[in-house]
């Protein structure tokens, strides 16, 4: 099994809602749960990809793991030299960041557009006082061409509003390379992108992790897409992990309930096949404070006694790595998904008004 | 006589570099009880037909040319007064935000009401309990009609804009992108709704999304654009399988799908044509595999293939695209040589 690059410990992250003196001093200030006891390992030289609804916490995480965000609790211990970066400050931080790159969702405004390419894929290395071995120009030049920005002499003195959203993404990735990052997250890169466009960025992604071992956690909520780009797969909700593991198998053979319903609610390409849909309730209220118990027992068809209390991660067997945060797949536990009747939301019909 | 009738349209947008050309010379037509799918990428011009049919083109744009009928009735000279008597009670318009479409200083059920009150003679009463029913129709709570659109998510706001879309019962629904910014359990859960109301009201969608699956899903018809041109139309299970133009295939290579099979997704290099100045022959030339020397100097027309199905290329004419490179088309060398 590959090495560990990050190793994520019980990482919480509560914002405040109301942020008004008053109700502070009193104590009646409510918080969101962002991210709420999340453990899980990213290997070397791997993607990770990070899934779920809006809100879910995907995208926190990703912002904890850059320290782009102040934790509320847990560790993130990085690298062979296991430094947890939860506590990082000062000339330490600056160092992680030059360990550790993110790459934003929108191209158009994450890059500054009254800078040259050159410049703005250039200047981390200035702020961090670099001077590559192959000098400045070819660095930069590289860097244009790993993100498939190739002749990069075309593209250097050009400002990036000449650039279509696809090739400004390229952009962005030049400078998040430039550094010569371990590790970048990728914050639904691709979701504004075209599709004929994204397939291309997907393979630039796929190049940096086989031919420099970058890893890299890819945060989108597109289970199609996260298939073609994921050697493992990890699924929120609520704030916490319900299910990670090998892609193929969370997306092909799902078994937290939450995944099977994800899953089952994407759309199929092929005319030909029909699907079976796994009916929950759609909508999930806005929530303060922690979740008692399983998070996802609301919409759960399968919902028991048990789930009052927080499910743990579990192994599934099997030949590749398979974990579940489900009560009916812990051995500790005597019932499993064969022993109760779900109670799935029912197919609506309608009388003409 | 088909539902909705579009012919030999043409529409163009005044801009500073000049005048686009957003839509050439597109033809289709969609039958009563049908669900026809326009798919393309950003700029392709499938939002801009939508605009036209109802009417709502911005300043800059206008038809300039070419038909659109509604059972019959020309809607392209239409005037203000007669198309606000067909707007809600024949076609109505689904945004893919529902947000900018609401107005946030009324209830939903406001809004339903007046949009009822404006065709019907209905009292004030008898309109708010139909809103009711709607607003319980698209699985919301009755209570929510007095909601105000800021009191709902997302998804609860594209509900009630279907509930106000079907308040009139209308026999075209035109949907935009109708769940893009929903995420995928919402989205299912009102696919499957507006598939269910469509079944019970028997109206026509028209629906436009970037998105292939939805379209496999929804529709029996599909239309594909490429550079303002429809490229290739014909039944879901004709052009999704066998496609007959290489845009087509190129974009179903592209598409990554979540039950597998293959296993890389294959880029098209290159860019869409430039509006301003299209070029003469193919607009797909500069990008295709298959290309000959012909497609750069004469536009290929729409032609028959069989069971509906219609496309705009010379070389898939002679034989399927499939059968030609039939070991390489899935590969992306044959798209990256050129």
């Amino acid at each position: 099994m590959a090495e560990t690059l990050m190793e994520v410990r019980g990482l919480k992250k509560h914002y405040p809602v109301d942020t008004g003196l008053l109700k502070k001093l009193r104590g009646e200030q409510r918080r969101v749960h962002a991210v709420d006891g999340v453990d899980f390992d990213i290997r070397k030289g791997e993607i990770l990809g990070l899934a779920g609804e809006s809100g879910c916490g995907k995208t926190t995480t990703g912002k904890c793991l850059t320290h782009l965000v102040e934790v509320t609790d847990g560790t993130m211990t990085f690298g062979d030299d296991r430094i947890d970066i939860a506590g990082l400050s000062g000339p330490e931080l600056k160092a992680y960041r030059r360990r550790a790159q993110i790459i934003f969702q929108d191209p158009f405004e994450s890059i500054n557009d009254r800078f040259t390419i050159r410049k703005w894929v250039g200047e981390p290395l200035k702020i961090h006082g670099i001077v590559p071995e192959e000098g400045f120009e070819a660095k930069i030049s590289n860097c244009l061409e790993q993100s498939g920005l190739t002749p990069a002499a075309e593209y250097l003195d050009r400002f990036p509003h000449e650039l279509s959203g696809g090739q400004r993404q390229r952009i962005a990735i030049a400078r998040a390379l430039v550094l010569d990052p371990e590790f970048i997250v990728a914050d639904e890169p691709t979701s504004m992108l075209d599709v004929s466009v994204r397939a291309g960025l997907l393979r630039v992604f796929k190049k940096l992790v086989e031919e420099q071992g970058v890893t890299v956690l890819y945060i989108s909520h597109d289970l199609s897409l996260l298939r073609y780009v994921c050697d493992r797969i990890g699924i929120m909700y609520q704030g916490e992990l319900a299910e990670i593991g090998d892609s193929d198998a969370v997306l092909q053979d799902p078994k937290h309930p939450y995944t099977q319903a994800l899953v089952s609610a994407v759309p199929r390409s092929d005319p030909l096949t029909k699907r079976e849909r796994v009916r929950i309730p759609s909508e999930v209220v806005d929530r303060y404070g922690g979740i008692e118990g399983c998070s996802f027992k609301d919409r759960c068809p399968y919902r028991f006694e048990r789930c009052e209390e927080k499910p743990r991660l579990v192994a599934m067997d099997g030949p590749v790595e398979q974990r579940v945060a489900c009560h009916l797949y812990d051995d500790a536990v005597e019932e499993t998904m064969d022993d109760i009747e779900p109670d799935f939301e029912e197919k609506k019909t309608f009388d003409i008004v | 006589m088909s539902l909705l009738n579009v012919s030999n349209l043409d529409v163009e947008y005044q801009t500073k570099e000049g005048p686009i050309k957003a839509v050439s010379d597109v033809s289709f037509s969609i039958e009563e009880n049908e669900r026809f799918g326009l798919v393309g990428e950003s700029g392709c011009g499938k939002s801009t037909i939508a605009k036209s049919i109802l009417r709502l083109l911005p300043d800059n744009g206008s038809i300039t040319g070419g038909e659109i009928t509604l059972d019959g009735v020309d809607l392209v000279g239409m005037d203000e007064k007669a198309l606000n008597e067909i707007r809600w009670a024949e076609i109505s318009f689904i945004s893919q935000s529902a947000m900018n479409a609401l107005d946030p200083v009324y209830s939903i059920g406001h809004q339903i009401v007046e949009a009822i009150r404006t065709h019907e003679d209905t009292s004030e009463a008898a309109a708010k309990e139909r809103a009711a029913d709607l607003v319980e129709m698209v699985g919301l709570e009755r209570a929510r009609v007095d909601s105000y659109p800021h009191q709902l998510s997302g998804g609860m706001r594209q509900r009630a804009m279907i509930a106000m879309a079907l308040a009139l019962q209308p026999g075209l629904i035109i949907a935009d992108e109708p769940t893009t910014a929903l995420d995928v359990i919402t989205q299912d859960h009102i696919l499957e709704e507006i598939d269910t109301l469509l079944k019970t009201l028997g109206s026509s969608l028209f629906i436009i999304t970037h998105d292939i699956s939805v379209v496999a899903e929804t529709c029996d018809k599909v239309g594909v654009m490429y550079g303002g041109e429809l490229v290739e139309t014909g039944p879901i299970e004709k052009v999704f399988v066998e496609p007959e133009h290489p845009y087509t295939l190129g974009l179903l290579n592209a598409f990554p799908t979540i039950e597998g099979g293959q296993e890389e997704l294959i880029t098209m290099p290159g860019q869409p044509p430039d509006l301003h100045d299209p070029p003469t022959g193919c607009r797909f030339y500069e990008r295709c595999p298959y290309r000959e020397p012909r497609c750069a100097e004469e536009a290929p027309p729409l032609t028959e293939r069989g069971d509906g199905q219609r496309a705009a290329c010379f070389v898939s004419e002679e034989e399927p695209i499939r059968d030609r490179y039939q070991d390489v088309v899935d590969k992306e060398e044959v798209w990256l040589k050129l």
